[in-house]
């Protein structure tokens, strides 16, 4: 009850919020007003509401995260997510692995951020419009808990089996796929990161809305930047789970969820941009409202494709069948926001002055323009392809996925662009760039990049593509390590943009030669017999058991001298219905084992220090030695369905119907023993039809005597059982087809006289990921150039530089 | 001042092309196993297992054979590039990624579908039977 009312408290707050904010704002003739803004009682009203609001957010966030600690099973949220066996810290993440709690972190985000943009917007004098707006928003989040109540009880959700006061035994747990530390640390950066998308979106409908066209940026930068690197750094976070526990073998699949937060990302940075541009000529004033305000849409959008449903069986994350309401709330959420905001950008478009700048071609606005725009065109491409099941449903009437080699074919050409102008653009100036002066600081970076390239030209790397990538992220290195290099020695604080570009740049190398120069074999490893693979010995030596029961399936790694056991580890969950979970083992500077086994950090830093060494356990195995189907002795069986043909080997199979006799018929009736015959139309890959009808002898207690066919071919049909379903007069039969030993559907059958070795084998797949270590390097290294760049905004704003 | 936006509009149709070029190449159809054999696309199939024709694995080729029939019970025989999938006992629909090659479906993939796997439909009582062996501390 207190749930519900706390969760009612918070929306009535933030519904009074923004209306009040609203009507202060146009009670003072549409502007803030700083002045009298004190003296006005609305947005004294705004302030309590919103303070009820965010602080009724917070409490029911408390109090579900008491449910959830305590164990409050007759609620169907703590049922559905969580278990006694789970304990703190992954009982806590059961806060947002399901629908409403995750929509529930959101909103307690969105909240709290409220708080600090409040205060910010009071000092610098936009509040009355800025929060109006975020309050709409917050609002929106808020209702979600009303229309599907985390505090929902089991037997509200389930009035047929359960009596009201239920309490179940115990609840059904955590998925193990996400029983790891990630899932506590990954989700909430990510949401995070999508709940300040709502604050540029703010500002940018706040600046239209106050008619203030200029200086709206100033105060949304540090936002912006702040979005970007908590953004970021959540993707990335995901990433590194899907690389060290799930065991896809990489960082990023290209999959709807990854994708889906990856392109409000590309737009928050490529705004990053055009602010830039916008401070410091003028320019990109009517396209910083778009840039503004799309990603906070674009994250709805994204919300929308992951939660509603709608990629249904085109993506590998399953997804909870949500039910109509999140599909329908979702959509009128986007175009309430949409249309709010688009709408009066169109109304507004003409009084946003236009203002002429004057630039070249090698200008650093150029490049800033060159640059948003290419990380948007690759946001385009990666929105196109994560919605193909929708695009294809609606042009074809028929969902299909598109295959991730799209996203390489379509962003690689612009992800080598990008690398060049990152390197190229630092070099440039405002307005004009003096050419002879460019060309010499070129040389240096120009010329280390060279002499790399060559290098790992003769190192293997041939593809001209690939090549062409490495020169330009090389470049790009190199020419923001002389930048940061120059700018440290005299205002460290400036370093930010040159650091988060020299962090993208060993990121796109780290790419390159992790996913481009990766090698992998798949091993069938028998105990006890070592294999050679990858430059590493690997031997399976047996099984252990690990936590919970587990098994471990260990693999002793040798190289040189010394070695260290890999445990792969295997088990059935009984939560996902008894299917196998399969854990890989990493030797990589980012395995905290090393933390507690020094041997193996020696182990690493003498034998995988430039790359991965990545077993992944594929299964146990019965190496079989025959090369066929195993079969019964009338040969291999085949179900058919009345006139549903079938097609197999050679043939293809179309069973027709019964035929019994006139005196059988009688005889069937009765009860008693009666022949029947099958009628089955076989067409061959030649074309040539031909019928048999094998006869069967059904007796009355339902055995059934065989009668095998041969064709003319030598094959042998025979039909094995009979069905017949009596109300929907569906039949069906099973017919046994045993090729002749002429032809080649024979292959088809295990030779069951040949003797099989029958030992079971592991299956591992090893791979070898040289240089990922920068792909994590390279993150870290961007996401600290975001927050120095952060800081040098947020203190620039304080001591009024602001324009600078 | 023309001239830059018909460039600037010809990138842009360059781009366009360009990437529907792509989704129309990259966009996997799913097709009936006839189909499938007909063209020499990769398409994906959906459909399920044959368990009654045993699959098995080949260590030396790191090759997965199986049995599976698609929706209009067409059966195909299907050699997967691996290990047998995930979940693929339980999976009540299969769907298999590649390309028909000498009467034989050589998948590079095998994507196994559990329809309700993070979420209950039979409510907790069900559930209560199979957990009674959990301790309550």
């Amino acid at each position: 009850m207190l749930g519900r009312f706390l969760v009612f408290a918070a929306f009535s707050g933030m519904l009074t919020a923004t209306i009040a904010y609203t009507y202060s704002f146009f009670y003072n003739n549409g502007t803030d007003n700083p002045g009298k803004n004190e003296n006005d009682k609305a947005i004294k009203i705004a302030r309590i509401g919103y303070h009820v609001g965010a602080v009724s957010v917070i409490l029911t966030a408390g109090l579900f995260m008491d449910l959830l600690l305590t164990h409050q099973l007759q609620y169907t949220y703590v049922w559905s997510y969580s278990s006694y066996e789970l304990h703190p810290p992954l009982l806590i993440s059961t806060f947002y692995v399901g629908q409403q709690g995750s929509f529930l972190l959101w909103a307690l985000y969105t909240s709290i951020i409220g708080l600090i943009l409040m205060v910010y917007s009071r000092k610098h004098h936009y509040e009355s419009s800025v929060m109006g707006i975020y309050s709409a928003i917050a609002t929106f989040l808020v209702l979600v808990a009303i229309l599907k109540s985390p505090f929902e009880e089991v037997w509200q959700t389930w009035p047929q089996s359960v009596h009201a006061g239920f309490i179940p035994t115990d609840g059904r747990g955590l998925n193990p796929l996400l029983e790891n530390l990630w899932i506590v640390i990954h989700p909430p950066i990510l949401f995070l990161g999508f709940a300040s998308t709502a604050v540029p979106f703010a500002h940018a409908f706040s600046g239209l809305l106050r008619k203030e066209y200029k200086s709206w940026t100033n105060v949304a930068v540090p936002w912006t930047l702040f979005t970007s690197a908590v953004l970021g750094f959540g993707i990335t976070l995901g990433g590194f789970w899907a690389y060290e526990t799930l065991g896809w073998g990489g960082f990023w699949g290209w999959d709807p969820v990854e994708n889906s937060s990856f392109i409000p990302w590309l737009i928050v940075v490529a705004s990053v941009h055009t602010l830039l541009v916008q401070r410091r000529t003028g320019g990109f004033k009517r396209a910083n409202f778009i840039m503004g305000m799309m990603p906070f849409l674009l994250v709805l959008y994204s919300t929308f494709l992951t939660r509603s449903g709608v990629l249904g069986d085109t993506s590998v994350h399953s997804f909870e069948t949500p039910g109509m309401w999140v599909y329908v709330y979702l959509v009128i959420l986007i175009v309430f926001f949409a249309v709010l905001g688009f709408g009066l950008y169109i109304y507004r478009v003409k009084d946003i002055p236009k203002e002429k700048i004057n630039y070249t071609l090698t200008s650093r606005e150029f490049a800033l323009f060159l640059g948003a725009a290419s990380l948007a065109i690759v946001a385009g491409f990666t929105l196109v392809g994560t919605s193909a099941p929708l695009i294809t449903n609606f042009l074809k009437g028929k969902a299909s996925a598109i295959d991730p080699s799209y996203y390489i074919k379509t962003n690689l050409p612009l992800a080598i662009f990008m690398a060049a102008m990152i390197g190229l653009g630092q070099l440039f100036w405002w307005k004009k760039t003096n050419h002879q002066s460019l060309l010499k600081t070129l040389q240096l970076p120009f010329t280390a990049s060279v002499i790399l390239t060559v290098l790992v030209i003769f190192a293997g790397m041939h593809s001209i593509a690939m090549v062409a990538f490495f020169i330009a992220s090389a470049f790009a290195l190199f020419v923001n390590l002389q930048i940061a290099y120059k700018i440290a020695k005299g205002n460290p604080r400036f370093m930010g943009a040159s650091v988060a570009h020299v962090g993208i740049a060993l990121l796109f190398i780290g790419i390159i030669a992790s996913t481009h120069y990766d090698r992998h074999v798949t091993l069938a490893l028998p105990q006890g017999q070592p294999a050679k693979a990858l430059g590493y010995k690997l031997t399976y030596v047996g099984t252990s058991e690990v936590n919970n029961g587990r098994t471990a399936y260990n693999v002793v790694v040798q190289s040189g001298n010394s070695k260290f056991v890999a445990p792969l580890v295997m088990y059935p969950s009984a939560y996902n219905g008894g299917a196998i979970m399969r854990h890989p083992y990493i030797f990589s500077l980012v395995n905290y084992d090393i933390l507690t086994h020094p041997a193996l950090m020696a182990f690493i830093g003498r034998h995988m220090l430039t790359q991965d060494l990545y077993l992944s356990p594929q299964g146990m195995e019965s190496a079989s030695s025959g090369n066929g189907f195993q079969t019964n002795e009338y040969g291999i069986d085949i179900p058919l369905q009345l006139n549903r043909p079938v097609k197999y080997g050679r043939y293809t199979f179309t069973f027709k119907g019964f035929e019994v006799p006139a005196d059988q018929r009688a005889a069937m009736m009765s009860g008693e023993s009666f022949r029947l015959s099958s009628l089955i139309e076989l067409t061959s890959s030649s074309g040539k039809t031909e019928t048999i009808s094998p006869t069967n002898y059904i007796e009355p207690d339902g055995q059934n005597k065989l009668n095998t066919v041969q064709t003319k071919s030598g094959d042998q049909f025979t039909v094995m059982d009979v069905k017949v379903d009596n109300k929907t007069k569906a039949a069906e039969i099973t017919l046994a087809y045993l090729p002749s030993k002429k032809s080649a559907d024979h292959s088809l059958l295990t030779k069951s006289d040949m003797p099989e070795s029958n030992q079971q084998v592991l299956v591992i797949e090893a791979t070898i990921k040289p240089f990922i270590n920068l792909v994590w390097g390279g993150v870290v290294v961007m996401v600290i150039g975001f927050i120095i760049t952060w800081r040098r905004r947020r203190s620039d704003l304080a001591k009024g530089l602001e324009g600078s | 001042m023309k001239g830059k936006y018909i460039v600037a509009g010809l990138v842009i149709l360059a781009f366009v092309i360009f990437g529907a070029i792509s989704f129309m190449q990259n966009n996997i159809a799913y097709v009936s196993a006839t189909t499938a054999e007909q063209t020499h696309r990769v398409v994906q199939v959906k459909g399920s297992w044959v368990k009654s024709m045993n699959s098995f694995y080949d260590p030396k080729t790191n090759t997965f054979h199986f049995y599976m029939m698609d929706d209009k019970k067409a059966i195909m025989p299907v050699v997967l590039q691996g290990a047998k999938p995930n979940n693929f006992e339980e999976a009540p629909d299969i769907v298999a990624k590649g390309r028909y090659e000498d009467g034989v479906f050589q998948a590079s993939d095998v994507l196994t579908k559990c329809p309700s796997k993070y979420q209950s439909k039979t409510g907790p009582q069900a559930s209560a039977e199979t957990t009674t062996s959990s301790s309550i501390n």
